[in-house]
Order: C-alpha cells, then structure tokens, then sequence
C-alpha cells in the first residue's frame, strides 16, 4: 500500500500570532494608560480648552481599551456589541438579593448597570458586611438629594426598589459579571466603566402618573453612548419594559457629538489611581437640549419620555434633539417577560 | 533625542499595532505638549510593543 501523498506544504507549528497580539496589545494598553493618567493629570490645567479635552479623551479611551484588553475597543466578548446590536436578556435574572424583607444600604459608587439592563450593586447586612448582587428587575424610587442610597425588598416578593438620590449617577459597563458569574462566591470588583447615567432628571416627571418618589422602572435612552459621556433621564414606566427596549449600547469611539457637560465624573482605572478628570464632551455637539416633553401613556403603562431634560444636553449620540426630548418607550401591550404588563400601570406597583 | 521628535513619535503612533484609530488619533493630539519624560515612556512602550511582535518569528 503506497502512503498518502504528504502535502506539498507542511506548516511549522507556530505560537497563535492573535494570541500574541493579544497579550502585547494588553500589556502595551495598560501602560499606555498609566501614561495617559500622567499625561492628564498635568495637561487638565493647560490654557488651551482643546488640549485638556484631548488629554481627558485620551485617558478615557485608553482606560477602556484596557478593560476590554484589546487595542480595538469596539471588540468584545460579545460580537454582537461591536455593531451595536445586543442580544437582549431571555428572561429576568437576579442573584445575591437580601433574603429578608427590609431596607438596606447600597454602596454608592459601586451601583452599574450593563448594556442588557443588568444592575449591579453592593448592599450592606446588619453586620455591614458587604454582598454582591445583581437583578435585571429592579425599580428606582426617587430620594432627596444628600439621603442615604438603600436598597428595599418588599415583604411579599415584590420588586426590589433602588432609593436613589436625584444627583447620583449609576456607571454603565459592558456586562455583569455578576450576572456571568452567579456564584455565592462573586465579590464585586471595581469596573473600568464607560459613562455614566443619571436616572432622574429635571422635568422628567411632568405630567406623569408617577409623582416624585414613588417607585418605577427607569430606563436610560436608547442609543449608543460613548466613552465618558453622562447620560440624564430617559423613561419610566410603570411595568417592565419589553428586553429588547433595554439594550443600549457603548462604544469606545466618540461620536463627536457628545454636546453637554458630560463632566463630574472620575475615572479610577486598573491601577486603582483616580484621574479625576471626565471626559468635558464640551465639543459643542448636538446634545438635546431643553425641557422636551413627556408623554403620558395611555393605558400601556408607559408615563414619561424624556432625555436630556435639564438643558445640558444628555449627549446621546445621533439625536438631534430638536423638541429638546424624545419620546419614551412606547410599551406594546405587554412588557417584561411576564405575559403583559398592566394597562395603564398603576403606580408603584410591582410587577410579575 | 531625535527619535523623541514630534515627527518620529508621530511615526511611531501611527504605525503602531496596538493602537486602533482612535487611540491613536487622541495621542497624536496631545503629543506637541508631553513632557521629554513622557515622550520616553511612550517611546520605550511602543518600540517594546513592535519589538515583541516582529521579533517572533
């Protein structure tokens, strides 16, 4: 029996050139980014406006193409958010939620929320020891600026509402990993995150069957945001949005359009060294701007649409903002994952 | 001190393989105003980088 022919060519096995450049691209990243902070730290009081928004940029973007390890920061783990379209959840998800009904503090810098509509957060026990846990159904109640964030579980196995100061932002990352992790075991870290949202925003409520305070789920604009942008308002509903409503997107790059102020937020990056410094998005953008409008739903358990609705534009990339507001979701007939949300919502309740 | 140019740090940003567009955009911007401390750092760190990826093979 004659052996097989051998191929004409035999290829040397060879180390996988992207795994190489994977790790060079990740060590290279990072200090790159310790670089930047550097950089920043002394450009943030140059004279020139464009100069101390490049050095701000710079760090912003460099952080987060250390955090997805990669030089291309619109590569992830998942591919489908590279073009802007994520898979949204299949059904709610949750872990690590106090047992017991009650009230509980919230750690406020460590409150995030992915692009699925995931929230992570760090809640305090009777013994303030710190737990992780992460819900995709969750409700917002409104609290006077300076109060305690708290987390409260009903009695009864309601929705957990979030008590959360109308000033506080909730950083927006990638993905829980929480959620990607939902062992008992999960110690929440910090992320590199990306922007930041800010639920509650003036005007937002007008009109509205929620009044101030009462609980409901709030839902930043949809869109894609980019590096260091803060994003205020959105919608609110009475009933869980529909999963595909909740997606929103991130990306690294920078519409150019980032309009508003974008600015108050610190960046801590890997090093665990705080920048300090924002992104300013102060590049004259076409961020909505103005009061907007707030629709009342009718009967579809959808009270209010409005982004941006303090005037400093909310910086969601390609809205041209013109009413000064888009509309909010418009639910269908049913919302969540549950058979139907409640026409017309009532407030504060909780939904299945 | 020449390769701490702007010119040939300009070179080297933008032929850099770690470095997507943006990145690179954004350093490019700032790079008229670094300090010669930080010129270094950011020479030294993309010649290791392209040192690392063309000395395998």
């Amino acid at each position: 029996m004659e052996p097989e022919p051998r191929p004409k060519s035999s290829p040397r096995r060879r180390s996988a050139p992207v795994d190489r450049l994977a790790a060079v691209r990740g060590r290279a990243l990072l200090e790159l980014s310790a670089l930047a902070e550097d950089v920043a730290a002394h450009l943030r009081r140059h004279a020139s406006p464009t100069v101390r928004v490049s050095a701000a940029l710079l760090l912003t973007a460099s952080l987060a193409a250390c955090a997805s390890g990669s030089a291309t920061p619109t590569t992830s783990s998942d591919p489908a958010a590279s073009d802007g379209r994520t898979s949204p959840l299949q059904g709610e998800v949750k872990g690590g939620l106090p047992s017991s009904p009650g009230r509980y503090p919230i750690l406020d810098d460590q409150i995030y929320r992915d692009r699925k509509g995931v929230f992570e957060f760090t809640w305090l026990d009777d013994q303030r020891q710190p737990h992780t846990a992460y819900t995709s159904d969750l409700k917002f109640a409104e609290v006077a600026q300076g109060a305690n964030t708290e987390l409260e579980v009903p009695s009864g196995g309601g929705t957990p509402i979030l008590h959360l100061p109308s000033d506080r932002d909730i950083k927006l990352i990638e993905d829980s990993q929480a959620a990607a992790n939902p062992s008992s075991s999960y110690v929440q870290h910090s992320y590199p995150w990306t922007s930041s949202w800010v639920p509650f925003a003036a005007g937002m409520l007008v009109g509205n069957l929620l009044s101030p305070g009462v609980p409901g789920y709030y839902y930043p604009p949809p869109g894609n945001y980019s590096v260091g942008q803060t994003i205020r308002g959105g919608s609110v509903r009475t009933t869980p949005a529909p999963p595909q409503d909740r997606v929103i997107g991130l990306r690294s790059a920078v519409s150019g359009q980032s309009g508003g102020t974008g600015a108050g937020s610190s960046v801590t990056n890997k090093l665990g060294r705080s920048a300090g410094t924002g992104a300013t998005g102060a590049t004259g953008g076409t961020g909505q701007s103005g009061a907007g409008s707030a629709t009342t739903g009718s009967g579809t358990g959808v009270t209010s649409g409005q982004a941006g609705g303090e005037g400093s534009g909310s910086a969601v990339t390609g809205r041209t903002g013109s009413s000064g507001g888009s509309s909010g979701v418009t639910s269908p007939s049913s919302g969540g994952f549950s058979s139907g949300g409640k026409a017309g919502g009532t407030s504060g309740s909780s939904s299945s | 001190m020449d390769d701490l140019s702007d010119r040939q740090l300009a070179r080297l940003i933008r032929s850099s393989p770690v470095l997507d567009a943006q990145l690179k955009a954004y350093w490019l911007r700032v790079l008229p105003h670094l300090s010669d401390a930080e010129r270094v750092r950011l020479l030294g760190t993309l010649r290791s980088a392209q040192r690392d990826l063309q000395g395998e093979s």
